[in-house]
């Protein structure tokens, strides 16, 4: 080997050790679908008891000293601001009269995640549960099992105690997806704008998504951050190209994102959205001018479909939701101007705005909303101008748990977007104020 | 594993490149008995002794004897292990390039160069202080330490450095009111080889840094996920000597560090470590 040779080598060894990986995790599942598969599913209204502030007594190591708990059609998450993680369970009443709830926990932006499997305390309340009774939570309830890592069967103690129920949120405090449940270096199984990452993102803490939307050749609105299909977002042998140089059929045969999701159209995302999540709104984010006119129509279809099933003799099967069309520039200011008028041409209703810079024109231009970006800073005093005539403020995007307290204590925004909603969802059970009027719903 | 191949066939295109350029002036030191004869006799009584000293072949100076490579060292090569002569300083001006993948922030696709400025000034002994800022604007990083330089073996030379000092990120427009400082400290090791006219040397550096300080208008924290161990560098280096004794460089090499010190501006909050090529190239005077 010559000595240039031999240079060479070294410093392609030397390169190449510095090359590291970031793997990925695989979501754990018990085998066989574990004690749920058994059981019965407790129903919507009884996931309620479930619902509150718990003292972690035993897991701290995992979980922190304490965790807040949420629930949603068929779920029960566990949520804490440690390392921004979470648990996603189910819950069943077994045939012994326990009930059991159990599922994954996860660190989205860290490869460690396992299983979980508590059973409900005292036998009492799992005896009601399991009657079909609804039970209001006392202190006296708890939680208590085990956890583990990977797909070990859990063996470490896990023990959480009931003190208080949840502040008000549900129409209050917009805990807002960043375009799905994690970003899109974490490691939580979903790609950022599919449907199935806004499911997760329900399932970890958040009540809003705001999604970004771009228009295909043939003028369909459909959900996608970046104007060009780069690897860093999407697969397929003929995925290139811009979104808008492709038709929505060549768009859909051509990609999926990274974990092999579906690209949906806006229409797919609303559909989902209203009918298979309690999530209680949208942030319609433009990304091209050209996006406007057809996302405000789809909102209109779907503000009427509202109507109909909400004017209906059975109040069970109502449903509060609202998606507002986000002006996030100038050019799509002009283009939410065009729409409008061509809306009002054709006598069909302006469906809500949100506006995300200058906070003086959100009243110029009537918008329910303000969205400022966090790296301004907190602004109390434009958030509560705005708060006094009637205009929420939605902060984006802060994953930062300082900045999170910082605003909620500062600013005390109706709601925050945010990549970790895990995190936010326990800070502002624990430090946040509930706005002092509703938020984007009402 | 993409970069790699790349950067691999740099390093050789660089070497390759760097061979290429015609040896400039400076013959090869006095053990060319042509360079000695060369030198013309002094013969009256009027010389001084440090002349007598500077071209006598019986009494070489202090150059005799060496390489080109050493001779320019006693100046100061920026990456190269030099063992400067007390008082000599040796200033660079360059550029980095970093082609991060756009995965480390979603979304990200701006790519902007840096600037930089290497200053190095000679202690004796192999001692040297190094001074070093790179600066894209809304980043930069301001370094001063030591460094100690020696040469074990024939034209394989080393060098030890420890520098610290602060990474500072600041924008006050298009919608950002935000400042990041944290100190931070960085310890390097190189390997050096003469390649005729040409250093070639492999540097390898770890970064370390905290507690980091951001603040974003009237509030102020930290960053989730902040490790005092924020990444490490490989980097190749080519410099090629003048005439003048100035010296072209360029160098290609991988950082693999953590999301925030490569774009803090996005506050990207992964803990993970990232792998990105990174490009220089420069003028030492």
């Amino acid at each position: 080997m010559s000595f240039k040779h031999y240079v060479l080598s070294c410093a392609v060894a030397w390169l190449a050790f510095g090359c590291e990986s970031s793997g990925d995790v695989t979501i754990p599942q018990f085998p066989d679908g574990g004690l749920l598969r058994q059981g019965t599913a407790l129903t919507r209204g009884q996931l309620y008891l479930f619902e509150g502030m718990y003292d972690v007594a035993q897991g701290s190591e995992i979980f922190g000293d304490g965790l807040a708990v949420r629930t949603s059609k068929g779920t029960v998450s566990l949520l804490t601001d440690k390392n921004n993680g979470f648990s996603v369970l189910g819950s069943a009443c077994l045939d012994d009269g326990r009930v059991v709830v159990e599922g994954y926990w996860q660190y989205p932006t860290e490869l460690e995640a396992g299983l979980v499997r508590l059973f409900v305390d005292p036998p009492e309340v799992a005896a009601a549960l399991c009657a079909g009774e609804a039970p209001k939570p006392d202190t006296a309830f708890s939680l208590h099992g085990a956890w583990g890592n990977d797909s070990d069967f859990p063996t470490h103690p896990l023990s959480l105690n009931w003190t208080r129920e949840l502040k008000d949120w549900r129409g209050f405090f917009g805990n807002t997806a960043h375009h799905g449940a994690c970003e899109g270096t974490d490691h939580c199984g979903a790609s950022p704008n599919s449907l199935e990452s806004i499911r997760l993102a329900e399932r970890v803490g958040s009540n809003l998504a705001e999604v970004d939307i771009r228009l295909t050749r043939d003028g369909v609105p459909v959900m996608f951050h970046d104007p060009g299909l780069s690897r860093s977002l999407v697969r397929g042998m003929f995925c290139n190209g811009n979104v808008a140089d492709l038709s929505v059929a060549e768009l859909l045969g051509s990609c999926e994102y990274t974990y092999g999701e579906k690209i949906p159209t806006l229409e797919q995302m609303l559909d989902m959205l209203v009918n298979e999540t309690e999530m209680e709104g949208a942030y319609l984010d433009m990304k091209v001018p050209g996006a406007v006119l057809p996302s405000a129509r789809l909102v209109n279809k779907l503000n009427e479909e509202l109507a109909i099933r909400n004017s209906n003799d059975d109040p069970s099967d109502d449903r509060k939701f609202k998606a507002a069309i986000a002006i996030t520039t100038d050019e799509v200011r002009t283009a939410w101007h065009d729409a409008k008028a061509q809306l009002q041409k054709e006598g069909a209703p302006v469906p809500p705005c949100l506006f995300e810079y200058d906070p003086n024109l959100v009243l110029t231009e009537g918008c329910i909303a303000w969205g400022p970006t966090w790296t301004a800073g907190a602004q109390p005093d434009n958030v509560q101008m705005l708060r006094d005539h009637g205009v929420i403020t939605i902060f984006w995007t802060i994953n930062q748990s300082d900045f999170m307290k910082e605003f909620l204590e500062q600013a005390k925004p109706n709601g925050i977007i945010t990549g970790r909603a895990s995190t936010l969802f326990y800070l502002y059970q624990t430090i946040g104020t509930v706005p002092p009027a509703p938020g984007m719903t009402e | 594993m993409i970069p790699f191949r790349g950067a691999c066939a740099a390093v050789a295109a660089g070497v390759l490149l760097a061979r290429a350029v015609p040896a400039q002036a400076e013959p090869s030191a006095s053990l060319d008995p042509s360079t000695s004869l060369a030198v013309p006799v002094a013969t009256t009584a009027t010389r001084s002794p440090a002349t007598d000293q500077a071209v006598s072949p019986i009494n070489p100076g202090p150059d005799q004897g060496l390489s080109k490579i050493q001779k320019v060292a006693k100046k100061g090569f920026t990456f190269f292990p030099s063992i400067q002569d007390p008082g000599k300083f040796r200033l660079a001006v360059g550029a980095y390039y970093d082609a991060i993948d756009p995965a480390v922030v979603y979304g990200f696709n701006v790519r902007v160069p840096q600037v930089s400025l290497d200053a190095r000034f000679g202690l004796g002994d192999g001692w040297s202080l190094k001074g070093h800022l790179n600066s894209m604007l809304i980043t930069s990083e301001f370094l001063l330490g030591a460094s100690y330089a020696w040469h074990p073996a024939g034209k394989w030379s080393l060098e030890g450095t420890l520098t610290a000092g602060l990474y500072v990120g600041k924008l006050g427009q298009v919608g950002f009111d935000v400042l990041l400082l944290s100190p931070e400290y960085r310890p390097e090791l190189a390997l050096g080889y003469e390649l005729g006219n040409v250093a070639l040397t492999l540097r390898g550096s770890v970064m370390l840094m905290g507690p980091e300080n951001l603040n974003v208008g009237d509030t102020s924290g930290g960053l989730d996920n902040s490790n005092a161990f924020v990444g490490h560098s490989e980097m190749f280096f080519v410099e090629n000597t003048t005439a003048s004794n100035g010296v072209w460089y360029f160098g290609l090499g991988a950082m693999t560090t953590r999301a925030y010190y490569a774009m803090w501006l996005l506050f990207p909050d992964s803990p993970s470590l990232f792998t990105y090529p990174r490009v220089v190239a420069g003028y030492e005077f």
